[in-house]
C-alpha cells in the first residue's frame, strides 16, 4: 500500500510524471498570479483603466473589456476566487463525504441505511440545477456560492468513502483492533482513514476542478457575487460582445480551461503515484 | 487631357447620382401594398389587450389591433383617429369628440360612442395601470348620439388630450366585454378591435400573427398583408435573425446594445432614429430619502455630481440615449415643458471636487482608506447592461469616497424590497415619462404617490410641500404657457433637491432591415398602428 505520509515518495512520483509536471507548472503560475494580483494591479479588477474594446497584446496584455477594464487584472483577481472556491468547497465536500461515508460504512445497519437514504436524496437532485436553486434562494454572495457547490457535490464522495470503508472494515486486522478493545473513533481515524485516504485525495483533487467549473457556470449565469471579479463572470459579461471582441470571452475561458485541465492532470498524477498497480 | 477626363468623370458621376436620385425618389415615396413584416420583441406578452395592462410588449402588439380616439404628431399635438374633430369648452371642463361613422369592429359590429364611453369609464380608467393618471379628472362621458362623445371633467386637465392614443387609452368593444369579468373574458387573448390589423393566432412561446384588416377605415391602408411577432429566447439568435433577413425589425431590448451597433454597420440594416418622443423613457437612480445617508440633500447631490452621464451614455448604453438634465426629458422641448435654464448642471468640469466638498459639509469625512460611507446598490433587475451600469456606478462613487456594495435581486424580490418595503439605499430603474409630465414624471416625486401597494410610484418617498403644490397646480392649469412655467420651476427645484438622480433619456430605437419603409412616423414609433408601414423587395 502506498503511504501518503511518506510525502517524498509520492511527490517524487508526481514530479517524474510528465502530466504531473505540466500541471504543477500551470498551477504554480496561477497561484503566483493569485498571490501577487494586488501587487501587479493595485487598482483592482473593476477599475476602468483604458478605452473599452482594446484588443489584446497592445497597450494592455489581454486587452480591455466593454467598460475599459484591464482583462489581465480580471484574470489575476479571478484566479484568487477560483482557487478559493475550489479549495474551500472541496474541503467542505471532503469533510462531509468522509464523515458521512466513514460512519455509514463502519457501522452499517440502520446508521448506514439512514445515511445512504439521505445521501441518495442529495444524489437525485441534478447538481448544477440544485446549485442554481440554492444560490437563487439565498442570494448571490461568495459564501452562498461555495456552500451551494459543496451541498450538491458531497454525496458521490460519501458513497465512494463508504464503499472503501466497507471493504476495509472486514479485514482481519480491524477485527484484531476490535478484539484489542480499541474505540470506534480510534479505529476509524488511525486504522481505516489512512487506507481510504488515497481514494479521497484523488477524488478530492478532481472535486477542486469541478467546483471551479461550477463557480464559473454560476457566475456566467449572473448568479455570482456582483462585487467579485471571476472568470465565469468575465465570460458571461463578454458573451454579448463575442462577435465584436473575441478576447473578452476567450481569455478568461482559456484561464478556466488551463486551470481545470491542470487540476485534472494533477489528479491523474496523484492516482498513478498512489495506486500500487501502476508501478512499472 | 487629364482635366478633360476628370471633368467628364465628374459629369458622369453627377449624372449617375441624379439619375439614381430620380430613380430612388419615386420608389421610396410610393408605398407598395403587400408583404409581411416580422418583428421580434422580448419577453412574450402576458396578455394581448392593452386596456388592461401596460406591459411593453402587450402595447407593441395591441396598438396594431386597437385604435385610440387620437393620434399625435412629432410635437405631440393631437391628430384625428377614431375622433374626427373635438372641441374644448371655454372653462376647459367639457370636451366634445365627433367620432367616425364608418368604423366597424373586426367582427363586423359597428363602432359607436357607447364603445368609447364603456372603454374609458368602465375599463381603462379603473383597470389600466396608468388609467387614473391619464383619465383621473374624467367624471363622465355622455353619448347624445352614436357618433358624439362628450367628456365631463372635474377640472381642466390638459394632459388628457395627450393620453388618448391607442397606447394609453385603446377603445375596446362594449358588445363583447359588457357585463363580463374583463380579465377573464376570452377576448383578452383573442382581441377584437377596430385597428389596421386583425388578430389571427398566438402560438405561445413562438409567435403572434396579425393579418390585414380589409375593412380598415383608412382607405387603402394598411399597406402590409400582415405582421408576425416572433418570440425567441436567446438574444444572440434574435441578432442572427436580423442579420440573415429572417426578421425585419427588432425592438429595443431584444438585442444587446453592443450588437445593435455591430448590426447597424451591415449594408441592409439600419437603426431608424426616433419613435419614443411620446413615451420619453428616463433612466434614473432612486435614493431612499427617508434613510441615512440619502436623507441629506448634499449627499444626494454628491451622487449626482459623481456620475459621468456622458460616459454612462456612450460606454454602457453605446450611445442609445442622451445625458439627462432633470426629471423631464428634453424630448418634450417641442411642447415647451422642458428647460435647463437655472437647473443645476452636474456635468461641470470640477464635479468630483464639488461632490467631495458636499460630502465634507454633510459630515461624511473620509477614514484612513478614503471611505466616507458604505451603501448598498440594488441593481435594477432588467438585464446584463444594467448590471454593468451598476459596476460603473460603484467605481464612479468610489472616486468620491462612497463605497458601494452591489446586490442583484430577482425581479419579485426587487419589487417587494424596494417598492413595497422601502428597504434599500439606492436602486437603478427607469420610468416612462409619457407625453406630458403630469402623466409620467409626477408619480416619482409627488407625495400622494407614496403607496407601498402600487409599485413604481414615489419609491424614494420624497415629500416636499412646495413641489407637491407645483405638481397639483400643473394638473388643473388650463393655460399651456403657465403650465410650462410650472414645469420649469419643478425642474429647478427637483434637481436642486435631487431626491432621485436622473441619468439618461433613453432612446428606445429599433433595429430594422432596409426593406421596411415608414419605420417611424409617429412619436410612438414601433408602438403605434403601423398602418402606413410598407416593404420593398
Amino acid at each position: 500500500m502506498a503511504d501518503l505520509l511518506n510525502k517524498n515518495s509520492v511527490l517524487r512520483k508526481i514530479v517524474t510524471n510528465v502530466s504531473g509536471v505540466i500541471s504543477l507548472v500551470i498551477l504554480g503560475i496561477i497561484v503566483l498570479l493569485a498571490i501577487f494580483a494586488p501587487v501587479l494591479y493595485p487598482d483592482g479588477p473593476f477599475e476602468m483603466v483604458g478605452n473599452p474594446f482594446m484588443p489584446p497584446f497592445g497597450e494592455f496584455l489581454f486587452g480591455t473589456d466593454m467598460l475599459g477594464r484591464d482583462i489581465a487584472a480580471g484574470i489575476a483577481y479571478g484566479a484568487r476566487i477560483s482557487l478559493l472556491v475550489g479549495l474551500v468547497a472541496t474541503f467542505i465536500i471532503v469533510l462531509l463525504g468522509t464523515v458521512i461515508g466513514g460512519l455509514a460504512g463502519y457501522y452499517g445497519g440502520w446508521v448506514d441505511t439512514l445515511m445512504m437514504r439521505v445521501t441518495e436524496f442529495f444524489q437525485t437532485i441534478p447538481t448544477f440545477i440544485g446549485a442554481i436553486v440554492i444560490v437563487a434562494i439565498l442570494g448571490p454572495t461568495l459564501p452562498n456560492v461555495i456552500g451551494a457547490i459543496a451541498i450538491v457535490s458531497w454525496a458521490p464522495l460519501a458513497r465512494l468513502v463508504r464503499a472503501e470503508v466497507k471493504k476495509t472494515v472486514n479485514l482481519e486486522y480491524i477485527e484484531a483492533c476490535i478484539a484489542l478493545g480499541m474505540s470506534d473513533i480510534r479505529i476509524l481515524i488511525v486504522q481505516i482513514l489512512p487506507n481510504v485516504l488515497s481514494t479521497v485525495v484523488v477524488a478530492g483533487s478532481l472535486m477542486v476542478a469541478t467546483a471551479i467549473l461550477f463557480e464559473s457556470g454560476l457566475s456566467f449565469l449572473g448568479l455570482g457575487d456582483p462585487n467579485i471579479m471571476t472568470w465565469g463572470f468575465m465570460v458571461g459579461a463578454g458573451r454579448s460582445a463575442i462577435r465584436t471582441a473575441w478576447w473578452m470571452v476567450t481569455i478568461p475561458g482559456l484561464a478556466i480551461l488551463f486551470t481545470v485541465l491542470a487540476i485534472n492532470l494533477l489528479g491523474d498524477a496523484f492516482n498513478e503515484a498512489l495506486n500500487p498497480r501502476s508501478k512499472r | 487631357m487629364f482635366t478633360m477626363r476628370r471633368r467628364a468623370l465628374c459629369k458622369a458621376v453627377v449624372a449617375s447620382l441624379a439619375s439614381a436620385a430620380m430613380l430612388a425618389l419615386p420608389v421610396s415615396a410610393e408605398p407598395k401594398r403587400g408583404g409581411t413584416v416580422v418583428i421580434t420583441s422580448t419577453p412574450e406578452p402576458p396578455i394581448l389587450t392593452n386596456a388592461l395592462s401596460s406591459a411593453p410588449v402587450t402595447n407593441e402588439v395591441a396598438t396594431k389591433i386597437f385604435d385610440g380616439l387620437l393620434e399625435y404628431d412629432m410635437d405631440l399635438n393631437p391628430l384625428p383617429s377614431l375622433a374626427t374633430s373635438w372641441e374644448v369648452s371655454d372653462d376647459g371642463k367639457t370636451v366634445t369628440f365627433n367620432l367616425r361613422d364608418d368604423v366597424t369592429w373586426h367582427d363586423g359590429e359597428p363602432f359607436t360612442s357607447a364603445d368609447v364611453q364603456f372603454s374609458l369609464m368602465e375599463v381603462v380608467k379603473s383597470h389600466h395601470p396608468r388609467g387614473n393618471s391619464n383619465l383621473g379628472p374624467l367624471e363622465s362621458i355622455d353619448t347624445p348620439d352614436d357618433h358624439t362623445a362628450v367628456f365631463h371633467l372635474e377640472h381642466p386637465y390638459v394632459p388628457l388630450m395627450r393620453a388618448l392614443s391607442s397606447l394609453e387609452a385603446p377603445i375596446i368593444p362594449r358588445h363583447i366585454y359588457e357585463g363580463t369579468d374583463f380579465r377573464n373574458n376570452p377576448a383578452v387573448n383573442d382581441p377584437i378591435g377596430t385597428g389596421p390589423f386583425k388578430f389571427v393566432e398566438w402560438e405561445k412561446g413562438n409567435y403572434i400573427r396579425l393579418e390585414r384588416n380589409d375593412d380598415y377605415w383608412r382607405d387603402g391602408m394598411p399597406y402590409l398583408d400582415g405582421i408576425i411577432f416572433r418570440f425567441i429566447a436567446d438574444a444572440a439568435t434574435r441578432a442572427a435573425g436580423i442579420e440573415s433577413g429572417e426578421i425585419d425589425i427588432a425592438t429595443f431590448g431584444a438585442i444587446n446594445p453592443v450588437e445593435m451597433r455591430r448590426l447597424e454597420t451591415l449594408p441592409d440594416i439600419s437603426i431608424t432614429p426616433g419613435g419614443y418622443e411620446g413615451i420619453t423613457p428616463m433612466m434614473l437612480l432612486e435614493l431612499n430619502n427617508k434613510r441615512a445617508p440619502f436623507d441629506d440633500k448634499r449627499v444626494r447631490q454628491a451622487v449626482a455630481y459623481a456620475i459621468d452621464r456622458q460616459f454612462l451614455t456612450d460606454r454602457i448604453w453605446y450611445g442609445f440615449g442622451t445625458p439627462a438634465v432633470g426629471p423631464i426629458s428634453s424630448a418634450l422641448e417641442g411642447s415647451g415643458a422642458f428647460t435647463d435654464e437655472g437647473v443645476i448642471d452636474f456635468t461641470v468640469e470640477d464635479r468630483l471636487d464639488i461632490a467631495r466638498n458636499l460630502l465634507d459639509e454633510a459630515g461624511y469625512t473620509p477614514d484612513e482608506n478614503g471611505v466616507r460611507m458604505q451603501i448598498v446598490h440594488d441593481v435594477g433587475p432588467f438585464g446584463e447592461d444594467w448590471r454593468r451600469m451598476g459596476e460603473y456606478i460603484k467605481q464612479a462613487l468610489s472616486k468620491v469616497g462612497i463605497q458601494v456594495e452591489l446586490r442583484n435581486r430577482d425581479y419579485p424580490t426587487f419589487v417587494r424590497k424596494v417598492h413595497n418595503e422601502y428597504d434599500f439605499d439606492m436602486t437603478s430603474s427607469w420610468y416612462i415619462g409619457m407625453a406630458d409630465p403630469t402623466l409620467g414624471v409626477q408619480r416619482n416625486t409627488w407625495s400622494e404617490t407614496i403607496n407601498p401597494k402600487v409599485p413604481y410610484g414615489n419609491a424614494s418617498r420624497y415629500d416636499n410641500p412646495e413641489t407637491d403644490a407645483l405638481w397639483e397646480a400643473a394638473q388643473t392649469e388650463a393655460d399651456p404657457e403657465k403650465r410650462n412655467e410650472i414645469f420649469h420651476d419643478l425642474q429647478r427645484q427637483l434637481v436642486e433637491d435631487s431626491p432621485l438622480v436622473w441619468l439618461m433619456e433613453m432612446n428606445l430605437v429599433a433595429v430594422n432591415n432596409d426593406r421596411v419603409h415608414n419605420m417611424i412616423t409617429s412619436p410612438l414609433g414601433i408602438r403605434d398602428g403601423l398602418y402606413d408601414m410598407w416593404v420593398s423587395e
